[in-house]
């Protein structure tokens, strides 16, 4: 299953539906097309040069106007668990209950481990009216640190990694050894750890509309996330070096069967961050079409874009709505003296929508045409009136007959 | 005339030419009272179509075609009893009395309008002039009964003055039209009742 812009998908599939409907100006059955797709995450590993890239949670929606509906579910792409829900006729449906599998991941060796993904797809058109909903998750991934060492070339003191981090925050400039000692602890556990949401794609008809939605769930990435130890207050924190919260984003088109007018609306995923308490940072919010970059020029660099989300009108009159995600780049290779390409790569929550159509065109029954007088009710005068000349004439031309016999 | 006298078949032939004319007279003079005759036949049979059930689903479906059975049309001031048809054609007429299919059904809520001949076809509506304020119009249908009240005198309007069948939105009326004066179309006269009591729902 491949995500093609919702937008080109409509344009073409109304073109076709407009040319198979008929010429205009005669009745011709309504034409439209609603679709959604949304995908909770990709994740792309950069090893030794080489991307490997995974998909989590997608899902996509689609309904038209001959009465199909086709949903696509999916907890991970490359797993093969990929569920496809398609019905065409009134009266029908078809639906795959919830299954996951476990996850795929080609690069085993560097320490990422993921809980099963599930998939969920179901498709009905009852009395003319097609739903097709698509739901994919994965429940948790993390990425082990021990693994990545090697990677990141963390191989020399960790106060030299860290004196950088807290210097590019301003706020400790001093490592002190509880906080080492809080970080040496989570180097041989977990890096990252993300919890992620579902994606859910949905197109329903009803009397009036056709809506096309489609939302992603966010996520929650915690960087090195289980430190144990004690802050310099000398209190105990169990709180990730910086847990970052995706928020969820939602796509959503209307299309109006009566009008033919389509609404596109989109919220996009809002960013907030939340550091270890020992580093007393303030929280920090990454709103729509801002970059923050974290822990710059170390290895733990993070850089967090937040998309802003888009309504596009096709030339057919169609909309289409896409929230698009958060993009988290996450640990840079110490190796790479460029040290712009990030190890890990996180897209959350990208969500698109689209809808469009022609209603149908009922060419109006012709109004009778009324005549111009009232009814005639009076007969016709001339019938009586040719009588009496008509019996007239006869006694004429039969008394001149009779006249000319007896002469 | 010389020329008849000393020809016998031109003489034979003025014979059958008055004999033609005179047949074709009796024709002409007697083309009203066999119009009478044909309504006669014409109302009988949709006496009968009145009454059947299939009008009574038919009418309650409103799919009436022009001819079938509408209503009976009783003014006792003038002594009409006629089954009035849908449709105002030429031909649906020759049943004597025809609804505008344009105004609603009888007893509902507007302005009924029915056409009836004022001669020919029985001329149910040869009196209508005779008619004025108070005095009774009931209408008859599958499904009910109304009674219709003369609101004014009788007034004639030109032919084509198609306003007096308008509808009249909430106010439930009637209206006779015919021919005006007798044995002419040049004119129309128009009859205005009012309905007494509630309306039937359209």
């Amino acid at each position: 299953m491949r995500f093609r812009r919702v937008g080109a998908a409509i344009g073409t599939c109304l073109c076709a539906g407009m040319l198979l409907a008929g010429t205009a100006g005669a009745d011709t059955p309504e034409v439209y097309v609603g679709s959604a797709a949304g995908k909770a995450l990709d994740l792309t590993m950069t090893l030794n040069g080489a991307a490997n890239s995974l998909t989590f949670g997608v899902s996509d929606a689609k309904v038209d106007s001959t009465l199909s509906a086709t949903a696509h579910a999916a907890g991970e792409l490359l797993s093969g668990t990929l569920q496809t829900a398609q019905v065409k006729g009134d009266n029908s449906s078809q639906a795959n209950p919830q299954t996951c599998g476990p996850v795929a991941v080609p690069a085993a060796d560097v320490g990422l481990s993921l809980n099963t993904a599930c998939a969920a797809s179901s498709v009905t058109v009852a009395n003319g009216l097609p739903v097709a909903t698509g739901q994919g998750s994965v429940a948790a991934l993390s990425v082990n640190m021990a693994s990545l060492v090697k990677t990141l070339q963390l191989t020399q003191p960790l106060n030299q990694v860290l004196t950088p981090i807290f210097q590019g925050i301003g706020q400790v400039p001093t490592v002190g050894q509880p906080l080492v000692d809080v970080l040496n602890s989570v180097l041989n556990t977990e890096t990252v750890n993300a919890s992620l949401g579902n994606s859910g794609s949905n197109v329903t008809v009803n009397g009036k509309t056709v809506t096309s939605t489609a939302t992603a769930a966010g996520g929650v990435i915690k960087l090195l996330p289980s430190p144990v130890g004690t802050n310099p207050n000398g209190l105990v924190s169990t709180d990730p070096l910086a847990t970052i919260t995706v928020s969820s984003s939602q796509a959503q088109s209307v299309y109006d069967r009566v009008t033919g007018k389509s609404n596109a609306t989109f919220n996009a995923a809002l960013v907030t961050v939340h550091f270890n308490p020992t580093l007393k940072v303030p929280d920090i919010s990454v709103t729509p079409g801002q970059t923050q970059s974290l822990f710059a020029g170390t290895p733990l660099q993070t850089d967090i874009t937040v998309a802003n989300g888009a309504t596009t009108t096709n030339p057919d009159g169609s909309m289409g709505a896409t929230a698009d995600g958060v993009r988290v780049d996450l640990l840079r290779d110490a190796a790479d003296a460029t040290n712009k390409s990030a190890l890990l790569s996180l897209k959350f929550a990208h969500a698109e929508a689209g809808v469009g159509g022609t209603p149908a065109v009922i060419k109006p029954l012709p109004q009778p045409q009324l005549p111009r007088d009232l009814p005639r009710t009076g007969g016709t005068p001339w019938i009586p009136m040719a009588g009496a000349g008509a019996l007239v004439l006869a006694l004429i031309v039969r008394r001149s007959a009779l006249w000319a016999k007896d002469r | 005339m010389s020329y008849l006298r000393h020809h016998r078949w031109a003489r034979r032939g003025v014979s059958a030419l008055s004999v033609g004319l005179l047949v074709a007279a009796v024709g002409l003079l007697g083309y009203p009272f066999y119009t009478n005759l044909y309504q006669s036949r014409v109302q009988s049979n949709l006496r009968h179509q009145l009454a059947s059930p299939e009008l009574r689903q038919a009418y309650q479906h409103r799919s009436l075609r022009v001819g079938d059975s509408l209503t009976r049309i009783k003014i006792p001031k003038i002594g009409v009893d006629v089954v009035v048809v849908e449709g105002t054609s030429a031909s649906a007429l020759k049943a004597g009395a025809g609804h505008y299919p344009e105004t609603p059904l009888p007893c509902e809520s507007g302005n009924v309008a029915i056409a009836g001949h004022r001669t020919t076809y029985g001329k149910p509506f040869a009196n209508i002039d005779r008619l004025g304020p108070g005095d009774l119009i009931v209408l008859e249908t599958p499904v009910g009964a109304c009674t219709y009240e003369v609101s004014r005198d009788p007034f004639v309007v030109p032919a084509d003055e198609r306003s007096v069948v308008a509808s009249t939105p909430g106010h439930a009326s009637l209206t006779l039209t015919s021919c005006h004066p007798k044995g002419s179309a040049s004119h129309r006269i128009v009859v205005s009742a009012d309905m007494k009591g509630t309306a039937v729902s359209a």
